[in-house]
């Protein structure tokens, strides 16, 4: 049964179903290298200070806001998808990120994605950023202390239950799984993108084995950054369409876009480059539902 | 089920004790269509239930009480419009040119009687369908809505409690003469003591059936409880209230001249059912100003968010419930595009077109799409404009 939500229960409802992504990211990029003494105690915890620093400058930012504005903080606060915003951003960027970037990078996404004229999908945009910075300061990496060191080859298993290589909460596809059957129980989650956009990538990783006949391509779909982005990025509530038709196209032609770029070019970032593309078309997705007015009216009746 | 919203749980439920009587206004103002005629000129001393104007389907309009007819008086109405009314100054003498009489059986009524009553009374079906023209196409199966939407509302639970015997032999006899198999008394399954009553007096009538409905809103709509139901156009729905009515008439051949009014809502901590003549002012009966510095006051239901805007307002057959709640003081923010409002509405509409004609027209303003917003935007008012 539905029940009324408020911003602040989504936001929250949010963040407590991210913080297992955080523990486990704690566990795969710190537990597990300390273990082998390749990192220090206190880099065990990086992926929690990370969370917790975007949530402090999430609060930071908009206290400023609040000033400027001169209304409440708590009443600023109550409605601010700014933690949000930030937690998932904590969890998309890899955990060796060099903080003082990690920093930079959370303040551009946090005022962009407080500044409303500005539609493209913050955390999308905040990840091609990532590449870019790393690019041109030449840290472009996925791959954790111990990743780095050795040859790692992970098989199915590993993959599932998240010992892969990808961003700091990206890699446990079993932990999102269980995170997206608890959102598809919200009225507030838009699961029409994110069943469209994975069953698309689905199919059109399937169809490319079959014309290739290279089983190896299976590995970009099973990719936890894939189901990540379709779980909690591509369907991110407020930078989403809303309507039912407009829902389905956007998931389905992120989907598309992503995978000829995840192909062709960038196998990990291909979805997020899509996702910040057509966040800009919001609008025109929710249009496309003007076009069928009647259809949808008779099921009304 | 996951379509419909479960309300109660936000809202504090406190039950009214008993019905109070309040039948002694000082002046009825009787609401007048615009098709009608009025038979008498101001100044004349009327009985009770007399007719005192006729509209164009020959409906007639019953004065509720004994006095002198003052003449015409525009006062406003549940909308909060101001509509011309019939004043009616009460001698308290509740003089009637009607015989008290009661008939015994009310299976005994002819077919053509029935619809003649249902006629007069205006009794409606399945939205705004006459019932006499509708139920004299054999249909297959009556429902009758005992449903209410608004959680602080109880005229419903208290009307099936105090009229049992008269809702269910009238049930019983509109089975019998129309050859009805069946009908279902709907009654939400929250309601336990109305459930416990019905249960028990029910095996006296084999052909009534207690169909107990999910506690959630607007299911007492018809275009929601239909889709709920499954109902094709050969089932109709007729609402207690009109089945009371039509009990009441053919029992005591005289119209009903009463209704019941709850006074409840969250913050109120005695909240009341009032049995008062049709046509009283709300300023007889409750201390309007004073409340309204304080508190909201809403018609009928809270989520519709009908705000009670003047103190003059008549209590006719439209107002059914005030119900007072704190006063809301949290200002609507930006759309955010979530989408909740759509997903909410229990027709399927977008609340956000609701400025195109079309959509408007079906809409059932029944607000759920504005309670369920999580930046507090009236989308069904259509108060503040929807930023993207
Ligand atoms: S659009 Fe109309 S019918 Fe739908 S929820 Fe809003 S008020 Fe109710
Ligand atoms: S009007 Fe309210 S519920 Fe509807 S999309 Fe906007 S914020 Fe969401």
């Amino acid at each position: 049964m539905n029940k009324k939500v408020t911003n602040k229960d989504i936001v929250l409802n949010y963040l407590f179903l991210l913080i297992p992504l955080v523990l486990f990211s704690c566990y795969k990029n710190g537990y597990l290298l300390y273990n082998k003494n390749l990192v220090t105690l206190l880099y065990v915890f990086k992926p929690l200070i990370m969370f917790v620093t975007s949530l402090i400058l999430a609060f930071l930012i908009e206290l400023i806001y609040s000033n400027i504005q001169k209304v409440s903080i708590l009443k600023t606060m109550a409605n601010s998808y700014l933690p949000l915003y930030g937690a998932l951003f904590s969890l998309i960027v890899p955990v060796n990120i060099h903080p003082l970037l990690y920093i930079f990078l959370l303040i551009i996404i946090l005022i962009i994605s407080k500044l409303e004229f500005i539609k493209i999908n913050p955390l999308a945009f905040g990840r091609i950023l990532f590449i870019i910075t790393s690019f041109i300061i030449g840290t472009y990496t996925y791959l954790n202390v111990y990743e780095e060191n050795v040859l790692v080859s992970y098989d199915l298993w590993d993959i599932l239950l998240g010992k892969s290589i990808g961003a700091s909460g990206a890699t446990s596809i079993f932990i999102l799984t269980i995170i997206f059957f608890i959102l598809i129980t919200k009225n507030y989650y838009k699961k029409e993108i994110a069943l469209s956009s994975f069953i698309t990538f689905f199919l059109l990783d399937i169809t490319l084995i079959i014309i290739t006949k290279d089983l190896t391509k299976i590995n970009l779909l099973i990719d936890s950054e894939i189901v990540f982005a379709s779980i909690l990025i591509i369907p991110l509530l407020t930078k989403s369409p809303y309507t039912k038709i407009g829902k389905l196209s956007y998931g389905i032609i992120t989907s598309i876009i992503g995978f000829i770029i995840s192909s062709l070019f960038l196998p990990k970032e291909g979805i997020y480059i899509a996702c910040a593309i057509s966040s800009l078309f919001i609008k025109y997705f929710d249009i496309l539902e003007d076009k069928l007015p009647k259809r949808r009216l008779k099921l009304c009746k | 089920m996951n379509k419909y919203i479960n309300i109660s749980k936000n809202f504090l439920k406190k039950r009214p004790q008993d019905i109070t009587l309040k039948l002694d206004s000082e002046f009825i103002y009787l609401p007048l269509s615009t098709t009608s005629k009025i038979l008498f000129n101001p100044g004349k001393v009327l009985k009770k239930e007399t007719i005192i104007a006729m509209n164009s389907t020959n409906i007639p309009l019953i004065t509720p009480v004994s006095g002198v007819f003052l003449g015409i008086k525009e006062m406003p109405n549940y909308e909060n419009k101001n509509i011309k009314t019939l004043v009616i100054k009460n001698n308290y003498k509740e003089e009637t040119n009607k015989k008290i009489a009661s008939k015994r059986n009310l299976s005994k009524y002819s077919k053509e009687v029935i619809l003649l009553i249902i006629q007069r009374l205006n009794i409606k079906t399945n939205k705004d369908k006459n019932l006499f023209q509708e139920i004299d196409r054999e249909p297959k199966k009556i429902y009758i809505n005992a449903l209410c939407d608004e959680v602080n509302n109880y005229n419903n639970e208290f009307r099936l409690l105090h009229n049992k015997d008269l809702i269910l032999e009238t049930i019983s006899a509109l089975n019998t003469i129309f050859n009805l198999e069946e009908s279902d008394l709907l009654i939400k399954d929250t309601s336990s003591e109305v459930i416990s009553v019905y249960k028990e007096f029910l095996g006296s009538f084999p052909n009534i059936n207690l169909h107990l409905i999910k506690d959630v809103y607007p299911i007492s709509r018809y275009e929601v409880l239909s889709k709920y139901l499954l109902l094709n156009n050969k089932d109709l729905v007729i609402n207690l209230e009109d089945i009371y009515k039509l009990g009441y008439a053919l029992k005591r051949q005289r119209f009903v001249t009463e209704k019941l009014l709850t006074i409840s809502g969250p913050v109120v901590l005695d909240p009341h059912i009032y049995e008062l003549k049709i046509g009283t002012k709300l300023s007889e009966i409750l201390n309007i100003n004073e409340i309204k510095e304080k508190y909201d006051i809403w018609i009928n239901n809270y989520l519709e968010q009908n705000k009670l805007l003047m103190d003059d307002l008549i209590i006719d057959d439209n107002v059914n419930a005030l119900i007072i709640t704190d006063k809301n003081l949290s200002l609507p923010k930006p759309c955010n595009n979530c989408g909740i409002c759509y997903t909410s509405c229990p027709i399927g509409l977008n609340p956000k077109k609701l400025d195109q004609k079309e959509i408007n027209e079906k809409c059932l303003k029944c607000g759920l799409c504005s309670y369920m917003c999580p930046c507090n935007i009236l989308i069904h008012k259509k108060e503040v404009e929807i930023h993207e």
